[in-house]
């Protein structure tokens, strides 16, 4: 899958909220980390990047978060990841206590309330 | 080149000698890239591998004009990734980039600084020196590609000609992609997209017609010298197979002398004096003592210029060119004349060798299968051993979107080099139009108006199926083609009934028919060229029964069925082409899958794991494990190729005794890890796995994986 057809960006607000679909691999990730990080204004006060719908994620779909969680970290903008319960993202999440690093919600609702805190 | 006379770019390139054919070889691959990925991103990243690589540079980057702004948006890069995430744009006319954009012109800038590039990323990243050419289309620029180095380099005229030469197939290529999707919404924009593959397909045929012996091409060759060196004859002779007659091969200006079999002996006027001398031998002032052929007299050539024709030390034959009115030859003229010699030279000896057809017909058949998870295929092309009858035979195996498999098989109609020319439009065409999602049917009719847009049609009949990996369901339409064979598990043979419809090429509007089916696990489909079926004297249905009797009861395993049909059934009169993929029967093969290397392959990769790993009666989350590590493994592969386009690694799994054994090799050696990105992807696979074992060597890195089933907790 492309970038473009693995992505839909909109925003809430203040807050920016980027929905992953499908595959997000070697193939597409750069592109992807790219094309959201490109859809965060500098005045937002934060990134809600929902997982619900992503099928497979694998190290390049890890460095994209991190990489992400960076950015914003360095504009003092809050990022804030949806991985619901049984998600298949979770277990590679897991794997690389991305936790200690991203904030992780269940659900995307409230996730926006979550970035502004 | 020197010469003020403006030689023909063909013979420029020949100067370069071997070089040049290096890198019209390289061209070519550009070319190849760009028919092999449609979507633009995947387009643009492949072509910068390797217009990075032809050049030997650190950096490569290509700047599209958004014409609205009248800015250049880096748009792809490599070594300069920044560039593109941070979307840099640069102003017509300002820069670097935007002085390539405003003048048309390449430039090249030997000492970078803040003064003369406009792009912090350039400086951030230590660029010391860069090349830059416009990406022109029909004289408009639409972009810019730059190449840069990481230490001081002079780029040379030759080094900017080259991107050039590049920057102009990555043009047509960024036109077509950008052409390709408007296609999707319009209709009335398949015309002009028929129109550019024509045009790729000029540039392709080009360069395979330089390898050829076909008169019409000597002559062509013949011509361009002429022009090149402001001659009035040029002519080829070769040695006969005892080595003692020179005769006239081609010629222009001096037709007659091929028509009158004119024969020289070695040693004997002029060409015999050149064979004898072993060298380039001038002639200021022609008279009937220096020269032997009549014909030279009779249409008034009074100065001469000849070279031998030599491979690998030995002379095949003599090269030269003449004017009708006094003229001195140069040393300059004579280097040229030489060199264009080695190069007719070269294309005569690999003509002689292998025959034109045959060697023009095996370039456009695939090098290998893809991999295809749960499916075991194989192919054979045997050609007729009558040279007349050679060509126009084709198969192919395309991996498309959504876990699907187009096989196709494929006969033009006519022979030799034309069919064999035209196999390799219908091949390229039907592989772009399959891309595109379409049904069997619509990739057929699509094809179909593509041979009809063509100035010199051929007919052609073709078996095309579109094969669900994960079903075995596909869907088929046979375009007067006949009725590939279904072999049951059993040996069972059985025809497929539907999906007929008319040759394509034939009318202008044509429907094409398709039928559904499905393969079992265990069944084997068989497409084939008439050439297997078609015997003199013989009808049709007979074939088509001898064909069903042979395979059965034990059809094997598509490799060795294959072997076995062109055996038998191979026919002396006519090409055969065969192509068997045979689903396999549950979980019980090891799956062996060759992947190109590049990172659009790994999603179906996956698929095909995942198939292998569900019929093994895997878990869920083990099986995601499992796909994650060798998703791992093989984006270290993809990461680590480095070259030609065919590069692939190849991915093996198999269960031993309730484990799953998992390899994957490629020929890349791995650098260390760089980042956090890599490492961490080598620490997920020893997570992942019970055992993980990385071996590099010079010819490759190989990583062993080892995964006992139902043995542990995976997943969330």
């Amino acid at each position: 899958m492309s970038a473009e057809e693995s992505l839909d960006i909109r925003s809430e607000g203040d807050v920016v909220v980027a929905e992953l679909k499908g595959e997000i691999d070697l193939a597409n990730a750069k592109a992807i980390g790219s094309l959201v990080a490109g859809a965060v204004p500098n005045d937002a006060t934060g990134l809600v990047v929902d997982l619900s719908e992503v099928t497979y994620l694998d190290s390049s779909g890890v460095h994209l978060i991190f990489d992400l969680a960076q950015r914003l970290g360095d504009r003092q903008q809050r990022l804030v990841l949806v991985v619901p319960e049984g998600s298949r993202v979770r277990r590679v999440l897991d794997l690389v206590n991305l936790e200690a690093v991203v904030q992780v919600v269940r659900s995307a609702d409230g996730a926006t309330a979550t970035v502004r805190g | 080149m020197a010469s003020s006379r403006s030689p023909e770019p063909l013979i420029q390139r020949a100067e370069a000698g071997d070089r040049a054919v290096q890198r019209l070889s390289d061209l070519q691959a550009i070319t190849e890239a760009a028919l092999s990925h449609l979507r633009l991103d995947d387009l643009l990243d492949e072509l910068l591998l390797r217009v990075r690589a032809i050049l030997a540079a650190d950096t490569a980057a290509v700047l599209l004009l958004d014409e609205e702004a009248g800015e250049l948006v880096a748009r792809a890069a490599k070594g300069l990734e920044e560039e593109v995430e941070r979307g840099t744009r640069i102003p017509l006319g300002r820069g670097f980039a935007g002085r390539v954009a405003a003048t048309k012109s390449p430039v090249i800038l030997p000492s970078v600084s803040s003064s003369n590039v406009l792009n912090p990323v350039l400086l951030e990243k230590g660029v010391c020196s860069l090349l830059g050419v416009p990406l022109l289309v029909e004289g408009e620029a639409i972009g810019v590609v730059h190449v840069g180095t990481l230490q001081p380099r002079s780029f040379t005229e030759d080094d900017a000609e080259l991107l050039r030469l590049a920057a102009d197939r990555m043009a047509i290529a960024i036109d077509h992609a950008r052409l390709y999707e408007a296609e999707r919404a319009a209709r009335a924009e398949a015309e002009r997209s028929a129109a550019r593959i024509e045009q790729i397909h000029s540039i392709t045929d080009l360069a395979l017609g330089y390898f050829s012996l076909e008169q019409d091409l000597m002559t062509r060759l013949l011509d361009r010298l002429r022009t090149a060196l402001d001659a009035d004859t040029s002519a080829i002779l070769l040695l006969d197979a005892e080595g003692e007659h020179l005769a006239v091969r081609a010629a222009r200006g001096l037709e007659r002398s091929i028509e009158r079999g004119v024969r020289i002996p070695v040693g004997a006027g002029f060409a015999g004096r050149i064979v004898a001398e072993r060298r380039p031998v001038f002639l200021p002032v022609v008279d009937h003592t220096k020269v032997l052929n009549p014909v030279l007299l009779e249409v008034g050539i009074k100065s001469l210029l000849g070279v031998p024709l030599m491979v690998e030390g030995r002379v095949i034959g003599v090269l030269h060119v003449g004017t009708l009115t006094p003229r001195a030859f140069t040393d300059e003229d004579t280097a040229l004349l030489e060199l264009a010699g080695d190069r007719i030279a070269v294309a005569i000896d690999r003509a002689r060798q292998h025959g034109v057809a045959r060697t023009l017909q095996s370039s456009l058949l695939p090098a290998a299968l893809p991999g295809v998870g749960g499916y075991d295929l194989a192919a054979r092309y045997v050609p007729s051993a009558d040279d007349a009858h050679v060509g126009g035979d084709w198969y192919d195996v395309l991996t498309l979107p959504g876990g699907r498999v187009g096989l196709v098989m494929g006969d033009v109609v006519s022979h030799g080099v034309r069919a064999a020319a035209a196999m390799g439009n219908l091949r390229t065409a039907l592989r772009a139009y399959a891309h595109d999602g379409s049904t069997a049917a619509a990739v057929m009719e699509r094809l179909n108006g593509f041979v009809r847009s063509l100035e010199e049609r051929e007919m052609a009949t073709i078996a095309y199926a579109v094969l669900d990996t994960a079903t075995g369901e596909f869907a088929y339409t046979l375009a007067g083609h006949p009725p590939p064979l279904v072999i049951g598990a059993d040996g069972e043979g059985r025809y497929l009934e539907g999906g007929r419809s008319g040759p394509v090429g034939v009318l202008t509007a044509a429907r094409y028919e398709q039928a559904a089916d499905v393969l079992l696990p265990g069944e084997t489909l068989l497409l084939y060229t008439d050439g297997l079926v078609e015997r003199r004297g013989e009808a049709l249905e007979q074939g088509l029964d001898e064909l069903k009797r042979i395979v059965g009861p034990d059809a094997g395993r598509p490799d060795g069925l294959c072997e076995r049909l062109v055996d038998e059934r191979g026919s002396s009169a006519d090409d055969v082409a065969v192509l068997a993929v045979r689903r396999a029967a549950l979980g019980v093969d090891p799956l062996e899958l060759r992947v190109r290397a590049v990172p659009e392959s790994l999603s179906a990769m996956r698929r095909s794991l995942s198939s292998w790993l569900a019929a093994l009666g895997a878990g869920e989350d083990e099986s995601y494990d499992i796909l994650l590590a060798v998703g791992e493994a093989a984006a270290n592969a993809v990461e680590h190729a480095y070259g030609p386009v065919d590069e692939q690694f190849v991915l093996t799994a198999e269960i031993v005794e309730g484990e799953v054994h998992l390899t994957v090799a490629d020929q890349g050696r791995w650098r260390p890890a760089r980042g956090t990105n890599r490492g961490r992807g080598i620490d997920l696979m020893r997570q992942l796995m019970d055992e993980v074992d990385v071996t590099m060597a010079d010819h490759g890195t190989v990583v062993r994986m080892r995964r006992r089933l139902g043995d542990r907790e995976g997943g969330p």
